[in-house]
This record gives C-alpha cells, sequence and structure tokens, in this order.
C-alpha cells in the first residue's frame, strides 16, 4: 500500500510523467498514467497550477485542454549545466562526492543480474489478474 | 595508560575487518547513523593520540623543557616515550592532519560549485528539473534546498511506479540530508585510512536507506528494484575509476538484494556495540589527553621546585 502523498510530491510525479511521453496529455490521460487512486479534479487543479507557475504550456483539445512540458531556451541551458557539472564532479573520481546519483555505475556482474531481474519481475508481473 | 592510548588506533583496526559486517546487521539508516559517529570518534581520537604522543615526546627534550619552564626529566620519568615513537606518531599526525585538510578544502570547493548549479538550474517544480539528455541518469544536488535532476531518456524506460521510485529514492536523499553523512564519512576515512571500508558502509547504507524510503512512498518494493536495474542498464557503462571508498561486492547486487529478500536483523544488538565502542574510542581519547595534560602540570611544578 502506498502512502499518501507528501506537498510537491505530485507536481513532481505529473512533470516527470509528462516528461515521459513526448505528446501533450489531457487530464484525463495523466489521472490514468499516475499511480494511486487521484480525483481527476485533483489531478485538474495541480495542471492548472503549474501552468500558472509557467512549468507547463497547454494547447487546446475538444473541450479541454492538453498539457506538456515547457520547451524554451531556459530549458536548454539548465540541461547543460547540469551535466557539465556532473562531468565535472565525476571527473574528481570521488565516488562519494556531492552529487548523490541514483545509480553510480555499472559492473560486469551485474549486468546479467539486472537482465534476470528484469525479465522474473515481468513474468510475473503478466500472471498477476 | 599505554592500552589506552592503543585503544582508538586497535578499533580502527577492528572496524577495517568488521564494517561490513557491522553494517549488515543493521537496518540501513540506523547503520549509516551509528557508523558516521564512530568513524568520526574514530577519527578524531586516533588524530588526539596521535598529537599527545607526539607533543610528551617532544616535552621530554631538555631544552624544551627549558624554554616552557617545565622538568622535561621529571616528564620522562613518569611517560617515557621514545623519541623514535614520537617522532613516527608527529609525522603520521601531520600526514593526516595535512589529507584532511586538503580534502576540506576541495569538499567546501564543490558544495560552493554545487549551490552555483543549483542556482543556475533554476528552482524547477518543486526541485525536480527534468533535462534532456541522452545520457539516462538522476541525481540529487543537495542545496537549500535541493534539486533532483532526472533526464528525459531514463524517464522513458521507466513505467509510473518506477518514476515514483527514482523520484522518491532521490527526495529521501535530500530530506534526510544525505550528504552530510557522506562527507564526514569520506573526512574521517582521508585523516584515517583504516576507516575506508566504514566509509563505504556508510556510502552504501545511504543508498539502501534511500531504496528503503522509495519503497515505503511506492507501496511495491520490487518496482523500486526495477527502476534500478532498468536505470543501470540504460546508463552508458563507465569504466569505474579506483574509488578511495569501493566495496567488495557489487553495491547494485546489495541493493537490489535488500529490496527483493531483506536479510534478518538485529539492529538494536549492532547499534549499541557501535555506540559502546563509540564512547570507548572518546573515552580513551579523553583519558590519555588529561593524563598528559596532568603530567605536563607535574612537571611545571617540578621545574619550579628545583629552580629554588
Amino acid at each position: 500500500m502506498a502512502r499518501r502523498r507528501e506537498p510537491g510530491e505530485l507536481e513532481r510525479e505529473i512533470l516527470a510523467c509528462l516528461a515521459a511521453n513526448d505528446a501533450p496529455m489531457t487530464p484525463t490521460e495523466v489521472q490514468a498514467e499516475v499511480p494511486g487512486r487521484l480525483a481527476y479534479t485533483t489531478v485538474m487543479t495541480t495542471l492548472t497550477r503549474m501552468h500558472g507557475k509557467r512549468a507547463l504550456t497547454r494547447e487546446l483539445r475538444g473541450r479541454g485542454y492538453a498539457y506538456a512540458l515547457v520547451n524554451d531556451p531556459a530549458t536548454a541551458h539548465a540541461s547543460m549545466t547540469a551535466f557539465q557539472m556532473q562531468r565535472l564532479l565525476d571527473g574528481e573520481s570521488d565516488r562519494a562526492g556531492v552529487l548523490v546519483q541514483f545509480v553510480a555505475h555499472l559492473e560486469a556482474d551485474d549486468e546479467r543480474m539486472l537482465q534476470h531481474l528484469l525479465r522474473n519481475t515481468d513474468r510475473s508481473r503478466r500472471d498477476e489478474p | 595508560m599505554i592500552v589506552l592510548a592503543a585503544l582508538p588506533i586497535v578499533l580502527s583496526l577492528v572496524l577495517w575487518r568488521c564494517a561490513p559486517a557491522l553494517a549488515a546487521r543493521c537496518t540501513p539508516s540506523w547503520a549509516a547513523r551509528a557508523l558516521v559517529l564512530l568513524c568520526l570518534a574514530a577519527a578524531l581520537t586516533t588524530g588526539i593520540v596521535l598529537c599527545t604522543v607526539a607533543w610528551l615526546a617532544f616535552a621530554e627534550i631538555p631544552a624544551a623543557g627549558r624554554f616552557g619552564h617545565w622538568s622535561a626529566d621529571a616528564l620522562a620519568d613518569q611517560v617515557p616515550v621514545p623519541a623514535v615513537v614520537g617522532a613516527s606518531a608527529a609525522a603520521v599526525a601531520a600526514l593526516s592532519v595535512i589529507a584532511a585538510g586538503v580534502h576540506l578544502v576541495r569538499t567546501l570547493r564543490r558544495m560552493a560549485a554545487a549551490a552555483r548549479a543549483c542556482r543556475a538550474l533554476g528552482s524547477g517544480v518543486d526541485g525536480l528539473i527534468i533535462v534532456d539528455d541522452e545520457r539516462a541518469g538522476a541525481y540529487a544536488l543537495p542545496g537549500w534546498p535541493g534539486r533532483i535532476v532526472v533526464s528525459r531518456a531514463l524517464l522513458r524506460v521507466l513505467d509510473a511506479d518506477e518514476r515514483r521510485a527514482v523520484l522518491a529514492h532521490e527526495a529521501a536523499h535530500l530530506r534526510h540530508r544525505h550528504f552530510v553523512y557522506l562527507q564526514l564519512a569520506q573526512l574521517a576515512a582521508v585523516a584515517n585510512p583504516l576507516l575506508r571500508p566504514a566509509a563505504a558502509q556508510v556510502c552504501r547504507a545511504v543508498e539502501l536507506w534511500a531504496d528503503d524510503d522509495a519503497a515505503t512512498v511506492v507501496g511495491d518494493r520490487q518496482a523500486v528494484a526495477r527502476a534500478l536495474a532498468k536505470a543501470a542498464l540504460a546508463h552508458p557503462p563507465v569504466t569505474a575509476p579506483e574509488p578511495a571508498l569501493a566495496v567488495a561486492r557489487s553495491d547494485l547486487a546489495c541493493r537490489v538484494r535488500n529490496l527483493l529478500e531483506p536479510p534478518p536483523r538485529r539492529t538494536g544488538r549492532a547499534v549499541a556495540l557501535m555506540v559502546a565502542v563509540t564512547i570507548a574510542c572518546t573515552g580513551s581519547g579523553l583519558a590519555v589527553s588529561t593524563y598528559a595534560h596532568a603530567r605536563l602540570e607535574h612537571a611545571e611544578s617540578r621545574y619550579s621546585i628545583e629552580l629554588r
């Protein structure tokens, strides 16, 4: 059972969800994609708020809107900074550096183990009703 | 007294061997907390003991006694420290302090760079920054408040639960200020290289801690394991530099096992043991420096008696 979301968590998840999908999404599509039983109004309010903060753009679709990530020069600059920084700090060969990465590096033996894991869990998910 | 002086060094040696076993017996959050405290105590008291020994050897030189107004002979009678021992202690202490100082300066510079990067990245959405980069990855950047940076390439290969797992994992690092644990452990390991395995265990414990938090948030440990697997496989293979904090067994294997088959743990006992060792270390450091101070005062009083 997942626990209740903290403030800000939902906005981050919605942003991640929109980033993963290349096409703009309507509130209904977002509601279906984000885990947990979210009310439609919750999703719509959050999307509207994020649009107000200029984190999202929107276009008319039917009687509602479809939302997408903002794609502007500022974002592109942010991309450069983020990974320049990572390369800079990586280069110091300091594993416990200031950045804490999700996965630091992959070793040879790991690859097989992880592929195996993904195949097994995939199978068990397909078996679920 | 020699026993007390040797205690921090002996305990550091014991920790060199036993750190992985100790950490494995605790839940990750307690392993991280207890080990960091222990590392700091061991590093500090080893330094204190070395400096005290070096100082005593120096103080027993007659010329020093004349200059500082204490009886070098009285000191040498009570606490004989061979010159060789004193010189070695001084050398080791000096190396340790210099190494720690250099490391600290480097760390502060990197933290400043991180703060600049945070400002340059902007506030994102509640600290989340999505970047368009072919490298699939995610990381937490400490700051006030911190940032979570995730590449679109990674988000595309994950499903909804797995995305949630990655975000929750990075958010946990920021919430618990894990970078403080990591920096303190590393500093201790630089000052006292015997502590390197313990510091590596702190790194591992911090990752497991964030994984556990993510599993609680998502409500599904398998999803976190899958996210880990996909993120690792999507990561371009990097020839790992020879890290100062290498662990014998792959961290990834350890994290997957922790998520899918968490081993039985006896956190209470392991933490109690580590706290006891921390107290023993600190106690011995205090005892040694207090004793040396008392002997020096005695030597000073003897000096004034001899003068008359």
